[in-house]
């Protein structure tokens, strides 16, 4: 057995053109797999992130909250109930959110619109608010002010926009620089509260927010949680639809549910944001379908570049391998020899193509490919940033990687079936 | 001379020849296919946006593009209805009245479009009437008739025959509620539409905003060719030119109306090209170690062919030639394979259904009929064969490299 190894490594360097052109193509084919791989996964984290700013890791809701989402189906956040998820090891924050459906009001006109409850520092810490601020301040937590969506509080005349185009000083960059100016300072809502009270109460704006969807920017309204339960619900106190929870360790999602719904009765649903958001999931997964299949097609014509290559290979060798057996080896052992050649070549080409294609990504990972004008506008639409991320993910690296492995391997039948069923005398007259 | 040696050559070793020739067709018809899949998966979700949500224009008191206010009608209305209505290229026109709201049911309430409507006039436009999964499309014989999306439907737990409470803020900055029945359920396979798409009599939304029923707030117009869109409503914009000009109307094509219907096209042909270029690096690699490698099997022959005296020139020509023929074989093959399963799959169609909640969420209909330009094969296919020339000018130098005399002895 060590004889053998040893004469296929000496025969891997006695041609070390060939050798080369054969780990160059293996490692080719590993690093063209892990740039594809990295870019699908990496636009569904950008897809799943988009979803978790939006509804937290899991929610603590009423039972049927969710389907349903009704104020009627809220749930008292009693210390008790806050205590018990607390006592679960892996809830970093708990985000009580109060939230509703309404009707806002300015002087003459009248939308509906999404009411937030929420507590402002915990809420910003989580889904970075300020950032989203183009007008005012954002709310302080004892604030009894709203905070409202830019195109919500244009509609309803709360404030103007001017827009006007500004050149750089080179003047080949152009950008639209927006004036907001108040015009009215309070807003009203209107709609039906808890157990079907009359909701009706004014507040002063405190600041302008703009969001990337439209359907966010034309809807959403924040007041602190104490302003939205006097609002909705001003004769049951600590009212909520939603506690979002925040976790240390991301990958135990599952786990950490169990566990809270182990310490909170049964009345409660725990769900995670893959269950609320089943849309994006299923969006992830229908694109993955055809993601594979690209997979598929990219593998097919590796392979056939990396058989092409091995089958010229052997063809060129034929004469060599002829001599081998005439002069004794037995073809048995000539097979081993030959499957030590490929196993030791299949590693290394795998092992390069890692190798080269960790900086690759990490590069395209820290500088993901910036998406142009229209093609941006699109991306924001559908909450998710303008860029073609990359995923650093290592599994990705390991299967592909295991891939190319595996079909380098059952390439290399090709020169062991040769060895066994080659002809002696046709193979001389070559 | 040189071409019949590089064409036997090529069948020489038909092992070798048809690996390559088959990375080339599974290249070209994974690129070719799976550009078609996307396109046709776009061009539905257009065609479904078109038939059932803008129709092929619309006109509107630029002011209301601005504000969806009530407020913001379009003066006079009748005029430009009577002038669209006779030209022979529209199939319909119909002005309906829209308002936001909120809609109730005792379990569940959500935001709402409003669209107020004139069954008759609208099914010429709009073709949600075919779209419908249960009950029945409006019509005027009704009394307060109501027809909301799957996805609304849902959320609110509605089913046909149902109440529904719909609250609509007043022409006063009142708001008035107002029950109707739900007569329909449809379905667009655009849960972004059917979410928030709510249609009712024109009569009856006027008369819960407090409006006189003539009041228009957008007049929506079919065509029998869509493709005519741009067209029409350029010579609308011309013959209404004084409206236009004073600001009292703005006609719109269905590109204006929802500009992200074409970025699609755009974003879908990029990463489409992302993924062609992926292939042809993979091609170009494949090619280039395959021809490496027969340069270094026929270092002997090549020698040989040198010391007879055949020219450098005619040496790199005969491996240039080769690859071509390969590359060009699997073309064909893979063009054929291509437009036979887009064919197929155009009749029949790719089914989806599996993940169609998520492909719904995108506008996006589950069953998907490829397509492709005839234009997208021939620029697939001239890339594809580009590629592989430019892939063998490496090995068919290395040919060029050899010394005659030592390659003889090898």
């Amino acid at each position: 057995m060590k004889t053998a190894f040893k004469i296929a490594w000496r025969n891997l360097w006695r041609n070390k053109k060939r050798s080369f052109i054969t780990i160059t193509s293996i490692f080719m084919a590993v690093l063209l797999s892990v740039f594809m791989r990295s870019m699908q996964i990496g636009s569904y984290d950008n897809m799943t992130k988009a979803a978790i700013s939006r509804v937290g890791y899991m929610q603590v809701q009423g039972k049927g909250y969710w389907d349903n989402q009704s104020l009627n189906k809220a749930i008292i956040y009693s210390s008790n109930l806050k205590e018990s998820i607390g006592q679960v090891s892996n809830v970093k924050s708990q985000l009580a959110r109060l939230q509703n459906f309404c009707l806002a009001s300015s002087e003459d006109k009248t939308k509906g619109a999404f009411i937030s409850g929420i507590i402002p520092t915990v809420e910003d810490e989580h889904q970075g608010l300020t950032k989203k601020i183009v007008w005012g301040n954002y709310l302080s937590d004892q604030d009894n002010g709203v905070l409202i969506a830019e195109d919500l509080a244009r509609y309803l005349g709360i404030i103007k926009v001017d827009k006007e185009l500004v050149y750089s000083a080179d003047s080949l960059e152009r950008n639209t620089l927006e004036t907001i100016t108040l015009l009215q300072d309070t807003i009203a809502i209107i709609g039906s509260g808890y157990q079907g009270i009359t909701a009706a109460a004014i507040f002063p704006v405190r600041g302008i927010l703009k969001f990337p969807t439209p359907q966010e920017n034309g809807s959403l309204i924040f007041m602190t949680l104490e302003n939205a339960q006097y609002t909705f619900s001003p004769y049951v106190p600590n009212l909520v639809t939603s506690i979002a929870i925040d976790l240390e360790d991301k990958e135990k999602m599952e786990e950490t549910r169990a566990q809270i719904q182990s310490q909170i009765s049964d009345k409660y649903d725990v769900m995670l944001w893959g269950e609320m958001m089943v849309e994006i999931v299923q969006g992830i997964q229908s694109d993955n379908v055809s993601g594979i299949i690209m997979l598929g097609i990219l593998y097919m014509i590796v392979g056939f570049g990396l058989l092409g290559t091995v089958l010229m290979m052997t063809m060129e060798r034929k004469r060599e391998m002829a001599v081998m057996i005439s002069v004794g080896l037995q073809r048995s052992r000539l097979a081993i020899i030959l499957v030590m050649e490929s196993v030791v070549l299949a590693i290394l080409g795998v092992i390069i193509g890692i190798l080269i294609s960790y900086p690759f990504v990490f590069y395209l990972y820290l500088h993901p490919i910036p998406l142009e004008d229209e093609l941006a506008e699109m991306m924001a639409t559908y909450n998710m940033e303008p860029v073609i991320p990359f995923s650093m993910d290592f599994s990705i690296f390991y299967n592909q990687a295991l891939v190319i492995f595996i079909l380098a391997l059952l390439i290399a039948l090709y020169p062991l079936v040769t060895a066994f069923r080659l002809k002696l005398i046709k193979a001389f007259h070559k | 001379m040189v071409i019949q040696i590089s064409w036997k050559n090529v069948w020489r070793n038909k092992a070798r020849s048809l690996v390559i020739m088959s990375a080339v067709t599974i290249g070209l018809f994974g690129g070719i296919f799976s550009f078609a899949l996307m396109m046709g998966g776009t061009v539905q979700r257009i065609d479904s946006a078109i038939k059932n949500e803008t129709a092929s224009l619309q006109l509107h008191n630029p002011a209301y593009l601005e504000e969806n206010d009530i407020r913001n009608s379009i003066e006079n209305p009748k005029k430009y209805i009577q002038h669209i209505e006779q030209l022979p290229e529209v199939k319909g026109i119909t002005d309906r009245l829209k308002s936001t709201g909120m809609i109730s049911t005792a379990y569940a309430s959500s935001g709402v479009v409003i669209n107020g409507i004139y069954p008759d006039k609208e099914i010429k436009v709009t073709q949600l009437f075919n779209a419908m999964i249960a009950g029945e499309y409006l019509t005027d014989a009704d009394q307060i008739p109501i027809i909301i999306g799957k996805k609304l439907a849902k959320k609110l737990n509605a089913e046909v025959g149902d109440k529904l409470i719909l609250s609509v803020p007043g022409i006063e900055g009142d708001v008035s509620y107002g029950a109707f029945i739900l007569k329909g359920i449809y379905n667009t396979n655009n849960n972004m539409f059917d979410g928030v798409q709510a249609y009712i009599k024109k009569s009856d939304l006027a008369e819960s905003i407090g409006v006189d029923e003539s009041t228009t707030s957008e007049l929506a117009v079919s065509l029998f060719d869509t493709e005519l869109s741009d067209e029409i409503t350029a010579s609308l914009q011309a013959q209404f030119s004084n409206e236009v000009e004073n600001k009292s109307i703005v006609i719109r094509s269905w590109k204006e109306i929802d500009p992200t219907l074409s970025m699609m096209i755009d974003s879908m042909s990029y990463f489409s090209w992302i993924f062609v270029g992926i292939i042809l690096i993979a091609l170009a690699f494949g090619i280039v170690n395959t021809m490496l490698m027969v340069v270094l099997e026929r270092v002997h022959e090549i020698g040989m062919l040198m010391a007879i005296g055949m020219n450098k020139f005619r040496v790199f020509m005969m491996i240039m030639w080769e690859t071509f023929f390969l590359s060009f074989t699997g073309g064909i093959a893979g063009m054929l394979f291509s437009a036979a399963f887009i064919a197929y799959f155009k009749h029949y169609g790719m089914d989806f259904s599996i993940v169609a909640e998520g492909m719904n969420a995108y506008g996006y209909s589950a069953i998907i009929y490829p397509e492709a330009p005839l234009s997208f094969y021939l620029e697939v296919s001239t890339m594809i064969i580009v590629t592989a020339v430019l892939a063998s000018i490496y090995p068919a130098l290395k040919a060029l490299k050899l010394h005659p005399a030592e390659a003889v002895r090898e």
